[in-house]
């Protein structure tokens, strides 16, 4: 009889405070902002190829910069070799031009963009590029640098008397090399396990904050007592708890599934990106762990949060209050950012049991290198238990703190309440 | 039913807040708790309500020990607060819910509080758009939205203006005519005078006095009389009519055309004369009495003399 009154009870404090979440006006519209970048960022790419001309050769997508006129580039060439020609032939997307005045008016051309770039040449093998604003993308010097070496060794051979013939077939032979990896490869995993590490740090913070406003909100407001007049706190927490994270949980799940989507939509495009592709063909697993983790994690620091947001009278003392409880949560997101490169390493193996830091260590452990299951079964088993014990403990402090106000309580006091038997 | 509080002690650390607090409180009939700031009005209520344990002692509800969770109770809390930026519907709604109302009494409910209060029309208003007032009017709404059977009160008049005070005594009368249990606090003493049959009056953690209001004015000496006349008396020849009677002698002088003289006279019998007797002087010294009554203590009085003494 009493169970089903609270379960009645759970049930109506889950749905008020999903809904009330869910209808908040700032969720609502972080959640569909982000998931219009997502479709745009994913959509992008396409409709600029639709729009592209395909008939500019060797135009590599985020390699050069996109037009059809060409870009002019001046060269001042004291290196006694005929360069320009080549450079034009080899480089179709630019137009090298000999110049013979001095180097300050083409630095200052440069800048005006008149020109693109001044290639400086003093020797065969050795020159200066100025630019005016470098880009990560350009690779200019590297293409340059390229022809020019190219040009020098058919030259330099065909002195030698080696024909052209011969030459072409030794300079274009390459070594096929295959690398199989029979664990995990860190290469296709990095950036995945990066994005996701990042999401599950800022969704628990996110929500894990919330529940503890949230909790202090109804304090501040004074409605806590009249509230736990109608229900059991037992029941507010872990109504409150359990209704922000699964908001979170849909918000997670929309995100992924718009990205899914929109990805699927564009993928024609997206194949030629070996990185992205690595992002959305994940396995099934990777998508599991991600989803326990965040609910373990967030259960974990959810109590947390609800125990000290019930602690503090004033809505403007949450966020000092919770410091501490960020910093534990953000020390195992450190150690396992800075083990990305090193996922095996000995620190991240131990934190990985350690409830505190586990929901990020092993689950970097899980994504990157292969774990034994049992390793991640006695992780888990160790978490849940300690979320099953910091509820408990949680669940004490609520009750006496809601209707505690004015000075925190001390430490030792808390200790005293939870000793108190019910 | 009865709902009975019995030797209940309680102390916050060293303070002793309860000192062996017992009274009682009947379907029916509503009960004034009452007290000086700090006498231990909320906290009693808070442990009939179980926010917290007594430290011993028992909450009784005819005989049995008192659950509020098993039963229909409406609480009006001493700090008055509820969601500021929630509908202030969709708030009552959910809190009906959650006293265990199914989702459609819950918004009959609603809607008739509403209404009875006035505020019918501030179903989908936020909490914090209304006015103070209303707010309080809310905050009651929200405490009996189940229509509880135990009806708790923390100082209910506390910020009504007259209207909304009258509006609030009619409702409370109307729920012990219908047979809840009703316990309220309040300093207002005119109020509880009105509607409360009985008062617990707390003084430092102890129950002073505990009983119906008229057996406590019964209790205190009833010896001040109240004597008007039908034509206005010389002052000075009334009080050596009765000097060796009376204690002390008071003139009203309102009404009367001169100042020596007054209609009505306010005196304390001395401990051997009584009513009767004083009341047979006048009719047969040939005096024409329009009323003679017995002046009883206001409760105002009584609390203040029971606890008073408390800094």
């Amino acid at each position: 009889m009493i169970k089903k009154r609270d379960w009645e009870q759970f049930k109506t404090i889950f749905s008020y405070e999903y809904m009330g979440i869910l209808k908040n006006k700032v969720y609502l519209i972080t959640t569909i902002i982000i998931m219009v970048v997502i479709a745009v960022v994913l959509t992008t790419p396409t409709v600029i190829g639709m729009f592209k001309s395909e008939d500019i050769p060797g135009d590599e997508p985020g390699t050069d910069p996109v037009g059809t006129d060409k870009l002019k580039v001046a060269v001042i060439n004291n290196s006694g070799v005929q360069i320009e020609e080549v450079l034009n032939l080899s480089l179709p997307n630019y137009d090298f031009i000999a110049e013979d005045s001095n180097l300050d008016e083409l630095k200052d051309k440069v800048n005006k963009e008149e020109y693109y770039a001044a290639l400086v040449m003093s020797k065969p093998l050795e020159f200066d590029l100025y630019v005016k604003d470098y880009v990560i993308t350009n690779t200019l010097t590297q293409q340059i640098a390229s022809v020019l070496e190219y040009n020098y060794k058919i030259t330099e051979l065909q002195n030698q008397g080696v024909s052209l013939e011969e030459i072409q077939r030794i300079l274009a032979s390459t070594v096929k090399s295959n690398l199989i990896e029979l664990g995990k490869s860190a290469e296709q995993t990095f950036l995945y396990a990066y994005i996701l590490l990042m999401f599950l740090y800022i969704a628990v913070n996110l929500y894990g904050q919330l529940v503890a406003t949230s909790v202090a909100t109804e304090k501040s407001s004074r409605a806590m007592e009249l509230l736990i007049s109608s229900a059991k706190p037992l029941n507010f927490m872990f109504g409150k708890i359990l209704g922000s994270g699964t908001a979170g949980l849909t918000q997670l799940v929309a995100i992924m599934g718009v990205s899914f989507g929109f990805y699927k939509i564009n993928e024609s495009t997206w194949s030629k990106y070996p990185l992205v592709t690595s992002l959305f063909d994940m396995p099934a697993d990777v998508l599991f762990y991600t989803i326990l983790f965040f609910l373990l994690g967030f259960f974990l620091y959810a109590f947390f949060y609800g125990a000290v947001g019930s602690l503090v009278s004033r809505i403007e003392d949450v966020n000092t209050s919770i410091l501490p409880v960020t910093f534990l949560y953000m020390a195992g997101f450190l150690v396992s950012m800075v083990n990305l490169v090193n996922p095996k390493g000995i620190v991240v193996r131990v934190f990985s049991f350690i409830p505190f830091f586990s929901p990020m260590c092993m689950f970097l452990r899980i994504i990157m290198t292969s774990v034994p299951m049992w390793e991640i079964a006695l992780s888990i088993a160790i978490l849940i238990a300690t979320i099953l014990l910091t509820g408990y403990i949680a669940a004490k402090i609520y009750r006496v703190g809601v209707l505690m106000y004015g000075k925190p309580p001390k430490i030792k006091e808390l200790i005293k309440v939870l000793r108190t038997k019910e | 039913m009865t709902l009975e509080v019995k030797n209940v002690y309680k102390s916050f650390g060293t303070k002793g807040v309860l000192k062996d607090v017992s009274f009682s409180a009947s379907s029916g009939s509503a009960l004034g708790l009452l007290g000086r700031n700090g006498a231990g009005k909320t906290t009693i209520m808070r442990i009939i309500m179980r926010f917290f344990n007594a430290d011993e002692g028992s909450i009784l509800l005819d005989n049995k020990t008192f659950y509020p969770e098993n039963y229909s109770i409406g609480y009006l809390p001493e700090e008055r607060g509820l969601y500021p930026k929630k509908p202030i519907g969709s708030q009552l709604i959910y809190l009906a819910r959650l006293k265990g109302l199914s989702t459609k009494d819950a918004k009959a409910n609603t809607v008739k509080w509403l209404e009875r209060l006035g505020l019918e029309d501030q179903f989908s208003k936020k909490l914090n758009t209304l006015s103070k007032g209303n707010q309080q009017k809310i905050q009651l709404a929200a405490s009996l939205v189940n229509d509880p059977d135990i009806v708790i009160l923390d100082e209910p008049f506390s910020g009504l203006d007259p209207v909304n005070a009258v509006l609030l005594k009619n409702i409370v009368k109307e729920l012990v005519d219908d047979g809840k249990i009703v316990i309220f606090s309040s300093h207002q003493m005119n109020y509880v005078e009105e509607f409360c049959d009985r008062i617990a009056l707390l003084n430092r953690g102890t129950i002073v006095l505990h009983d119906s209001i008229f057996n406590i004015k019964k209790s205190y000496p009833n010896d001040n009389v109240f004597v008007s006349f039908t034509k206005p008396q010389n002052i000075e020849s009334i009080k050596n009519f009765v000097d060796d009677h009376v204690m002390s002698f008071e003139a009203q002088k309102a009404g009367a055309n001169t100042e020596k003289e007054a209609y009505s006279f306010i005196m304390k019998l001395k401990d051997d004369v009584s009513k009767d007797a004083m009341l047979r002087m006048f009719v047969d010294a040939n005096y024409e009495i329009d009323d003679f009554h017995v002046i009883e203590p206001t409760l105002e009085e009584i609390f203040v003399d029971k606890a008073g003494d408390a800094i």
